[in-house]
């Protein structure tokens, strides 16, 4: 905010009109234009967290794998067993649903938003975003929050760790691909995921340390790091699924 | 002439799935991979039909002729073009009636489909993977 010396006399002189003295007048806008000024400078927590990033590795590759229950492994080889003979109707991805936030925060290009009440967190491929609430609400309880692929976030920071939980992950956006057969396993409405996000090297390197809970799914807590990149010289672009799916090539 | 020569190299899946899902890391197929041979290479020389650049796959159709002289098109599948985009494909990098070579992972069943791998352009630039 630029303020010039020219301004603050004329409206010095104006509040001189209405009978209130120019050194008064001084003041008193000095003091509004500090508040102002400060007000607009004040640094949000998290806004180093602001910026477009690029997970570094491959989403079929992070550092450990899941341990699927007895249940979800049966499910999967369904699920090869149908595709291997050309049904495809179990493979939702097809149709252009979404992974869900775990996946699809380890998929190319992100970009954190932050204001003074959330982080928006875009994730590039099919325009997918999630909000992270930094305003002291609490999750909603689970059996009413609505299912979506990228659940309900809240925050709250310990030191300089945001530590997000996230529930209400529908069950028909894909949780994990299977790196042996590339087939697909989705989460179940319970999966609950904490992760515990912080910068490091300067601030360009983001460090997301990420535990999934899943009592249908995930025979153990399914615990990765994931480590981002800071790309300044990349910009968010538009990716809609849609625009040229061609389901029937498969 | 034969134009499509095919070239098959048992590669370390690793590396395989890595051009697959393009380059590096980026990509994400929406869709199973399985139709695909991803152990095999075939080199196609041909001309280009059509580019499309739209997600969430770009497409590049080819007229190949095959070993009885028939003109075949093949149908090439790439990663998504806001990632393709950071690599310098536009959206004219491909244009009707140009004549290229590609590197692609073909389909199991001899369907004339392939994931892309390299493309080597009339001037010469390449995209893709570098090496041959």
């Amino acid at each position: 905010m630029k303020l010039h010396w020219s301004d603050v006399k004329r409206c010095c002189s104006q509040f001189s009109i209405l009978g209130v003295s120019k050194s008064l007048a001084v003041l008193l806008l000095l003091s509004l234009v500090g508040c102002a000024t400060n007000n607009t400078t004040k640094p949000l927590p998290g806004a180093q967290l602001a910026g477009v990033w690029e997970h570094v590795g491959h989403f079929q590759k992070l550092d450990t794998d899941p341990v699927f229950t007895p249940a979800a492994a049966q499910r999967l080889e369904k699920l090869i067993k149908l595709r291997d003979a050309g049904d495809i109707s179990g493979d939702y991805s097809a149709n252009c649903i979404p992974p869900v936030a775990p996946t699809m925060t380890t998929i190319g290009a992100q970009e954190l938003l932050v204001d003074s009440k959330k982080i928006t967190w875009i994730m590039e491929v099919v325009s997918g975003i999630r909000w992270i609430w930094l305003d002291g609400r609490e999750n909603p309880d689970l059996e009413e929050v609505r299912l979506t692929a990228n659940g309900y976030s809240t925050g709250r920071w310990e030191g300089d760790v945001l530590v997000v939980e996230t529930i209400g992950f529908m069950d028909t956006a894909v949780l994990y691909v299977n790196r042996a057969d590339n087939a697909s396993i989705y989460p179940s409405p319970q999966m609950k995921m904490v992760e515990r996000i912080h910068l490091e090297e300067d601030g360009n390197v983001l460090i997301n340390e990420r535990t999934l809970t899943d009592p249908v799914n995930l025979a153990q807590p399914w615990v990765t790091t994931v480590r981002y990149e800071r790309r300044p010289d990349w910009e968010i672009e538009e990716y809609i699924c849609s625009e040229n799916n061609r389901t029937e090539e498969y | 002439m034969n134009k499509v020569s095919k070239v098959v190299k048992n590669y370390f899946k690793f590396l395989v799935v890595v051009s697959l899902f393009g380059f590096s890391a980026q990509g994400y197929s929406h869709h199973s991979a399985a139709i695909f041979d991803l152990e095999s290479e075939i080199a196609l020389e041909g001309t280009v039909v059509k580019f499309q650049f739209t997600n969430p796959h770009v497409w590049l159709h080819v007229n190949v002729e095959d070993d009885q002289g028939n003109v075949v098109e093949w149908r090439v599948e790439s990663i998504s073009p806001n990632m393709l985009k950071r690599k310098g494909w536009k959206r004219n990098s491909f244009k009707p009636g140009d004549k290229v070579s590609l590197k692609v992972h073909p389909t199991k069943d001899g369907e004339p489909k392939g994931v892309f791998i390299r493309a080597v352009l009339p001037d010469g630039k390449i995209l893709g993977r570098k090496e041959e």
